[in-house]
């Protein structure tokens, strides 16, 4: 019997699985992220996401990442072990991962990496650790409309 | 003078948006022509032989479009077909990362990138490292092997050297 191409079967070798631990690596990180490092300030963001509607953003990360791990071995491209093994890898790097980057943080890596001319011209920002991000440009946004509507209510006012 | 006086970071910083713009479209117009080659290359009986490096880094998800175009999932089974389309959440994410950092310029989103590929070369190493092969002939592969058998051979004998017949 004449030997398939390995293009059926996917490419290379498949211990362990690049899906699963693509996938692993995000979800952690992700949920560590919203849960551990994410905390919008109250006074500046009041309908910032909450710490239960993280929770539930983290679970369902993780229900993903769970759909494309079990999909690979559905697929006949991965064994259930190295489905396994590419999640397990994912989810130890995503530790060490956000380890190294709170490390970072802690001892002012960052500070010091965002103070370099080439980061500040292309307008790197650490913003979204401590504000949500779609609070920040909505509220800058509705300031700008209502300061707008008092200026052209006065317009048409003083024109009567 | 004709040109102005601009230091050589905010000359490269002005142009920063343009590379990013690039480097998206780079990533989706590639994995999309592999797709495309994959597709017709093993409907055409011209499977691909060069092994393309991005395609080992990025867990690209070149068989799925194999899949979805060719028609090799079983029709009647709802979940193969759903599994090929979660075959690209790699790919997505990865444009959802480049749109991010392009849009947010947030040091948070460039680390977390930065994590996802230097994971990415670590499967790379390890799956080199420890060599295990994939599974070879399950009963879904058998089925779809057995349904292309006469469309995939190699079309001339100088194709038969190339690949691995």
């Amino acid at each position: 019997m004449r030997q398939m191409s390995t293009e059926m079967y996917g490419k290379g070798y498949g211990m362990p699985s690049s899906h699963a631990q693509f996938v692993g690596f995000f979800s952690l990180y992700f949920a560590l992220f919203l849960l551990l490092r994410h905390a919008p300030n109250p006074s500046t963001s009041q309908h910032a996401t909450t710490f239960l509607e993280r929770v539930v953003l983290s679970i369902l990360a993780c229900l993903g990442a769970g759909a494309v791990s079990v999909s690979r071995v559905y697929l006949n491209y991965h064994t259930p072990k190295q489905v396994v093994a590419g999640c397990a890898v994912g989810i130890m790097f995503a530790v060490f991962w956000f380890s190294f980057t709170s490390y970072l943080r802690k001892h002012g890596w960052i500070d010091w990496a965002l103070d370099f001319p080439l980061a500040r011209h292309a307008r790197i920002r650490d913003l979204v650790v401590s504000e949500d991000l779609v609070e920040a440009g909505w509220q800058r946004w509705e300031a700008r409309r209502k300061l707008k509507r008092r200026e052209d209510s006065g317009a048409s006012r003083k024109s009567i | 003078m004709l040109l102005p006086c601009v230091s050589p970071t905010k000359y490269i910083a002005r142009y920063l948006d343009s590379i990013f713009g690039s480097l998206g479209y780079l990533t989706v117009l590639i994995s999309l022509t592999y797709s495309q080659d994959v597709a017709t290359g093993a409907a055409s009986g011209f499977p691909l032989s060069d092994p393309c490096p991005l395609r080992e880094i990025l867990p690209v998800g070149v068989h799925t479009f194999a899949l979805l175009t060719n028609g090799y999932q079983n029709p009647r089974d709802i979940f193969s077909y759903l599994s090929a389309w979660l075959a690209l959440v790699p790919q997505a994410l990865c444009i959802v990362y480049v749109t991010l950092i392009w849009s947010s310029r947030e040091v948070e989103v460039i680390l977390m990138f930065v994590g996802q590929l230097v994971c990415e070369i670590l499967n790379f190493v390890l799956k080199r490292w420890i060599r295990e092969e994939r599974p070879k002939r399950g009963f879904y592969n058998a089925t779809v092997m057995s349904f292309f058998a006469p469309v995939i051979r190699p079309a001339n004998e100088t194709n038969v050297h190339r690949n691995v017949w």
